[in-house]
């Protein structure tokens, strides 16, 4: 028995290989003077001001984080939420964190709790964290839709912000946040993509929920592992169009490479 | 501060348990799985716990409300009720047991199926407020929502049968291509993540910020 997993071995190569390449920008980065270049992302800089227009409206903000378990959307999406929960109290905006959805993303309670308990901390206002206002709805996925549904009506929130995953339900949320006049966010899960495009006033779109926290930081090594996995994109690029190229010549190593 | 709840503490377990499952994936040594076996079951039992806690706080939060009978605190009682009621039942009986098999059949499943298709409903009002010819983004919309709709409406193929083949390039092709794309750009957005965990450079998720506390 190899000590490599069989056709794992050049997917492993390649993945420490992008390793070196996002640590070598993040390194290149720490040393820059400035902020790497970064495009801006106007869905995760509408944030800002989505929740500080619902301040002055005396209107509270929803954040979702979806309904995946530990999953990297689910965490980029925690990033986010935490972010919208410093900008809420900073700005002494009511924040509502709807938890559930799903048997898996009940383990993420409590740390979605933690996040907005902490963002509180940070900006020095804990006297206004409201635990009861991170609640966990239910672990069934249209039952935690139609709870948030209602409280989207009930509290005439000001912004709605939902990242990470999501199923066919964040139709309803989003159209029902736009009902009351509410700002809406969506990070568009592939799946999802076309319907978040034609209700969300912004979308995240793919890499840009997964870069949220990176970009949000300012943190130039975090920004700097966005560049190195830029890098990564063009290596990806330039296989598919070799390896497209090697198949209409007959040549099949890059799939045999990959165990495509 | 106790020294367990320090950040770093938090921030070395999860990239230390993130190198051991991509070590895991990729390497055939099995005390390696063995450890990642446990761990898996370790998450079982944490969900399981977690599971516990939202309820507690369903129950808090919903108590109040029944407790101070602001507006609507009816609803939020028989919420209560029923979950105790199913929680009870599906104790003594099992998950498999007549009556909670009954309840899941008769008013679960048919409740997430008439929100399922309510979501159609949804769409179809966001569909006609962007589907505009005010753009070229928007009219390209439009045009490729129209041949994919009448490709899959049986009416389509009455009305003209070009609708099939070009919905179908337009599914396979243009829709196909930019998922990909997506997914792509998904994939090593991932992959830089996970090296920001396990470096210790991102830890957003951990404590709601980027800053040392």
């Amino acid at each position: 028995m190899s000590l490599l997993v069989t056709g794992k071995t050049v997917p492993f190569i390649v993945l420490i290989g992008l390793f070196i390449a996002i640590y070598y920008s993040m390194m290149q980065a720490q040393k820059a003077k400035e902020l790497p270049y970064i495009r801006k992302v106007a869905g995760l800089d509408a944030i800002e001001e989505s929740v500080e227009r619902s301040s002055e409206m005396n209107r509270p903000v929803i954040a979702g984080y979806g309904l995946g378990g530990f999953d990297t959307g689910t965490l980029s999406a925690l990033s986010i939420t935490g972010y919208v929960a410093r900008v809420a109290a900073r700005t002494r905006t009511e924040i509502f964190v709807p938890a559930g959805g799903d048997t898996g993303t009940s383990i993420v309670y409590p740390q979605a709790a933690e996040i907005v308990r902490n963002a509180y901390d940070d900006e020095g206002r804990l006297e206004d964290y409201k635990a009861a206002n991170v609640i966990f709805l239910s672990e069934s996925q249209f039952a935690w839709a139609t709870a948030q549904i209602g409280m989207i009506h009930e509290k005439n929130v000001g912004a709605a912000v939902f990242t990470g995953l999501y199923g066919p339900e964040v139709a309803a949320l989003s159209e029902e946040a736009k009902d009351v006049g509410a700002v809406v966010i969506v990070s568009g899960d592939v799946r999802s993509l076309a319907v978040t495009a034609c209700i969300a006033d912004y979308i995240l779109i793919g890499e840009e929920l997964y870069a949220a926290g990176a970009y949000l930081s300012k943190d130039p090594v975090q920004i700097g592992s966005i560049r190195g996995q830029d890098w990564g994109k063009i290596f990806a690029v330039a296989l598919i169009i070799i390896g497209v190229v090697a198949l209409q010549f007959g040549f099949n190593i890059l799939t045999a490479m990959f165990n495509i | 501060m106790a020294w367990y709840q320090r950040k770093e503490i938090s921030m070395f377990l999860t990239g230390a348990i993130l190198v051991v499952f991509l070590l895991d994936w990729h390497l055939n040594i099995p005390q390696l799985r063995a450890v990642t076996d446990e761990l898996t079951n370790w998450g079982v039992v944490i969900a399981a716990f977690a599971i516990g806690l939202g309820y507690v706080s369903m129950f808090q939060n919903y108590g109040k409300k029944v407790q101070k009978q602001v507006s609507g605190w009816y609803y939020a009682a028989w919420l209560l009720i029923a979950t105790i009621v199913v929680s009870i039942l599906g104790i003594y009986q099992g998950v498999d047991g007549s009556i909670t098999g009954y309840i899941y059949t008769n008013v679960t499943g048919i409740l997430d199926g008439t929100f399922y298709s309510i979501a159609l409903f949804y769409m179809a009002s966001a569909a006609y407020r962007s589907f505009k010819f005010r753009s070229i983004e928007s009219s390209l919309l439009l045009l490729s929502a129209f041949m994919v709709l009448l490709k899959n409406a049986p009416v389509g193929n009455v009305i003209w049968t070009g609708f099939n083949p070009i919905g179908t390039f337009i599914m396979n092709y243009p829709v196909m291509g930019v998922a990909r794309g997506v997914g792509i750009s998904i994939a090593f957005a991932s992959i830089a993540l996970a090296l920001r965990v396990i470096l210790g450079k991102e830890y957003s998720f951990l404590a709601g910020t980027s800053e040392a506390k």
